[in-house]
């Protein structure tokens, strides 16, 4: 189930009454025993592979302790790491099987990434002795199956998430009222923004080949904007849903499309995960002693390289085809290109000018775009799959053919099918998203700007007449819900979960 | 705790709001606050059928939706329920007779409407698993968009006095002239039906799934002592000519669907009414059809109401 369904609130509200009600001892296991039940019903199958790693995370946590630590720490981290890798590319090699040999697909499980990357987190975080190793398998398997970030995110670490776990919770307003803002909010982002987008944005990835430029605009800022919406608004249910039950979990989206750099933006944008690569890949890449490797010619990698090897394999991370290794190869270019300027030019002072600062939001806006462009070519949903050559070639089509009359026929066309065959119902979409688009809009600008970022609940709750935009989140939620028919029906999570 | 309650009940007044305005104004009549529903819809059907489940159902897709009950009831002395609703597929129909069976209430006859237009492989709609999303869960209900836009088409209605439609024409001497200006001998509806449903009837072939679950679905009824009754209604002669023949479809219902129908109506039991193909009492095409399938409600429906409702109740009837 969905964050954003009905079956998920139900199941949330009566999770949440009844884990506040429990005896403290009863708390954990209650808490396991309703996660298990979300990913089992979620995907069975795959049950069985999250108690293994569960098992095999706690029993290599325990070694860490021993006199084999280091041994156990390569076993837990490979270990991990080969699962990961076997179910992101099993699917790639046995297309390069020879002889016409054919393998059935092997489903990817719901969340192994961001279960996987919590597992390492923990094991090297126990082995550098930053979070003692966890002797309750108990604690271990929720710290890696919570509900609430088990299918997106955000990575949590160990150190703040376990010693919750022993904690008592109780029943709190001040923390449920924040919990029914920021629940609230996600909503708003992910069912009255991204998916009424998608609608449209689908439609341009589908038939790209038929449209002019502006159109072709339309779809990689709207796709950007689309997976932005989504992504966030997913990261501000699951961290409700802690909330709810007393738990703090981790800001996962800052604001990032306000970013005037590169650097900011990935400060901001899926911190838990550009964190964890910074913590987990970056630094010991940084700090690695090479000298064996390089005969003594370098003694540490160039940080530039390092910058590099993490955003290539961000990438490859995503996916195993060209697209997500181009959008890796984007990322890294633009990293390193700020940095060989700041070298050049001097890095940007604290206070720039405010026409030169939107200037450079525009700029890493539009680039981060054309990053999306492969980044959704790599993804879908299509009819057919998408390619890193339908991506240059949607790229190319974006600067051709800008006539504004073009455009206007294009998108009624777009949105001419199913229940929007009437002009009025596409006046209705155009002027709902465009609505929706502004006021979330509109709550990210006061959050970044008014509030430098504070937590996005914290932010609401310091608006002046409050009601009032609560009544307008509730009608933006309730229309969106409405357009999409209630969600009954639709199967999928979040369009990160593929990862 | 109340506290939270009292503010979150503030701040759902919104919702209140649109609950209240749907309720009033959705033409399904699915909560049962009204006398009936003003729409033909199948969760309408299907919720009358709940609400009051009757014995004698029809079941089709639009071409058997706007029969008048109350002249059935003076024709044949018994109370029919019409569940058939436009668009429907023959996979739909045959779902929605299997519910009606497994529903527990008791059915004397089952009337299923069946056309070479639903039997065409090509039109295999498959809504009948949403269908019953909608009906068991209110929410599904209440959020889906197709019954939120009825509901502002019943408000406007209602705020512009807009009469119910009707199926029916006075045609007047401009509604014998084509595109172009130029004579035709039918009136324009009728003229161009055909060159609508023709892209859709072009690669004709026959759903053998669902045509097969026309002979299980007489085996059900016929164990459990259902009156069976397959109706083929008519259509106009226009769609025969320009549709039916060219795209060899004709050749295909004579040579196989029907005798296979007639085979299984004398093995199961049910009676087979084909007016699709011959035997109809439609006389006249222009004044008496609407368009090339839906009888004209007011010149012809009637008539052909009579018609089929007399072969239903001939003693010799096995649907009688």
């Amino acid at each position: 189930m969905s964050l954003q369904s009905f079956a998920y609130f139900g199941f949330l509200a009566l999770t949440a009454l009844l884990y506040l009600h429990l005896p403290r001892r009863a708390q954990p296991p209650f808490l396991l025993g309703a996660s298990w039940v979300f990913y089992a019903a979620a995907m069975p199958a795959m049950m069985p592979l999250l108690l293994v790693l569960c098992a095999f995370i706690y029993g290599c946590g325990r070694g860490l302790a021993g006199a084999h630590k280091k041994a156990f720490l390569r076993l837990g981290v490979l270990g991990s790491l080969a699962v990961l890798a076997f179910f992101k590319y099993v699917n790639f090699l046995a297309r390069l099987l020879p002889w016409g040999l054919r393998l059935p697909a092997v489903a990817l499980p719901l969340g192994i990434s961001f279960y996987t990357f919590a597992a390492i987190s923990y094991l090297v975080d126990a082995a550098r002795g930053d979070c003692p190793v966890e002797r309750s398998f108990l604690r271990v398997a929720l710290f890696l199956s919570l509900f609430a970030t088990v299918t997106q995110g955000p990575i949590c670490r160990a150190g703040r998430l376990l010693p919750q776990f022993a904690a008592e919770h109780r029943f709190d307003a001040a923390r449920c009222t924040r919990a029914l803002r920021l629940f609230a909010l996600g909503l708003l982002k992910t069912v009255a923004v991204s998916d009424v987008l998608g609608v449209l944005v689908n439609n341009i990835f589908a038939h790209y080949a038929e449209y002019g430029g502006l159109m072709l605009m339309l779809g990689a800022v709207g796709y950007t904007l689309q997976l932005y919406f989504n992504f966030s608004g997913y990261s501000e249910l699951a961290r409700a849903s802690g909330l709810f039950l007393g738990l703090e979990l981790p800001e996962n989206f800052k604001t990032p499309l306000f970013s005037t750099n590169f650097s900011e933006l990935w400060s901001r944008w899926h911190i838990s995960f550009s964190g964890w690569l910074q913590d987990y890949l970056f630094t010991p890449l940084v700090w690695a002693d090479v000298e064996g490797l390089t005969r003594g010619r370098l003694r540490r990698l160039p940080p530039l390289l390092c910058v590099f090897l993490v955003f290539f394999l961000s990438g490859f991370w995503h996916g195993s085809t060209l697209p997500f290794i181009i959008w890796g190869l984007l990322q890294a270019i633009y990293r390193m290109g700020e940095e060989l300027l700041h070298r050049r030019f001097g890095k940007p002072k604290k206070r720039t000018p405010a026409l030169r600062a939107w200037g450079k939001r525009a700029v890493v806006f539009v680039l981060w775009c054309i990053g999306m462009v492969f980044f959704r070519a790599g993804t879908g949903p299509n009819p057919q799959p998408l390619g890193a050559a339908d991506a240059v070639r949607f790229l190319c089509g974006c600067v051709r053919a800008l006539s504004p009359a073009r455009f206007a026929g294009e998108v009624y066309a777009a949105l001419y099918s199913d229940f929007y065959a009437h002009s009025l119902m596409i006046a209705l979409y155009v002027l709902f998203l465009s609505a929706a688009l502004v006021f979330a809009f509109w709550l990210e600008y006061r959050r970044c700007f008014a509030y430098k970022n504070k937590p996005a609940e914290l932010a609401l709750a310091a608006e002046k007449h409050r009601m009032l935009l609560y009544w307008t989140l509730t009608v933006f939620i309730l229309v969106g819900f409405i357009l999409q028919s209630g969600g009954f029906g639709a199967s999928g999570f979040g369009m990160y979960a593929g990862f | 705790m109340k506290h939270i309650l009292r503010r979150l009940a503030v701040v759902l007044i919104p919702v209140y709001g649109w609950l209240a305005f749907f309720v009033a104004f959705e033409p399904n009549n699915y909560f049962g606050l009204k006398a009936e529903a003003g729409s033909s819809q199948p969760v309408a059907r299907v919720r009358a059928y709940q609400k009051q489940p009757g014995r004698n159902l029809i079941l089709g897709d639009s071409r058997l939706a706007h029969f008048d009950e109350a002249l059935i009831a003076e024709i044949c002395g018994e109370e029919w329920q019409d569940l058939a609703f436009g668009g429907a597929s023959l996979r739909e129909t045959l779902d929605l007779a299997q519910y009606v069976l497994d529903s527990g209430a008791p059915v004397d006859r089952m009337m299923l409407g069946v056309s070479f237009y639903v039997l065409n492989a090509g039109y295999d709609t498959d809504r009948f698993a949403a269908l019953e999303e909608t009906l068991r869960n209110p929410i599904a209900y209440c959020l889906n968009l197709e019954y939120n836009v009825n509901a502002l088409t019943g408000f406007q209605n209602w705020l512009l006095h807009t009469p119910d439609t009707v199926e029916t024409g006075e045609w007047g001497p401009q509604d014998y002239l084509d595109a172009d200006g130029a004579p035709i001998p039918v009136h324009r509806i009728l003229y161009d039906y055909p060159a609508r449903i023709a892209p859709r009837c072009e690669g004709w072939a026959l759903n053998e799934q669902q045509f097969g679950r026309i002979a299980q679905l007489a085996a059900q009824c016929r164990a459990r002592g259902v009156r069976l009754a397959v109706v083929l209604p008519p259509m106009a002669g226009i769609v025969r000519e320009t549709v039916g023949v060219p795209f060899g479809i004709e050749a295909e219902m004579q040579n196989t669907v029907l005798p296979q129908l007639r085979a299984w109506a004398e093995e199961y039991g049910f009676a087979l009414l084909d007016y699709e193909w011959g035997g109809s009492c439609i006389a006249d095409d222009d004044a008496q059809f609407y368009d090339g399938f839906h009888l004209d409600e007011v010149h012809g429906l009637p008539d052909w109401t009579r018609q089929l409702f007399e072969d239903v109740y001939r003693p010799e009837s096995p649907a009688a």
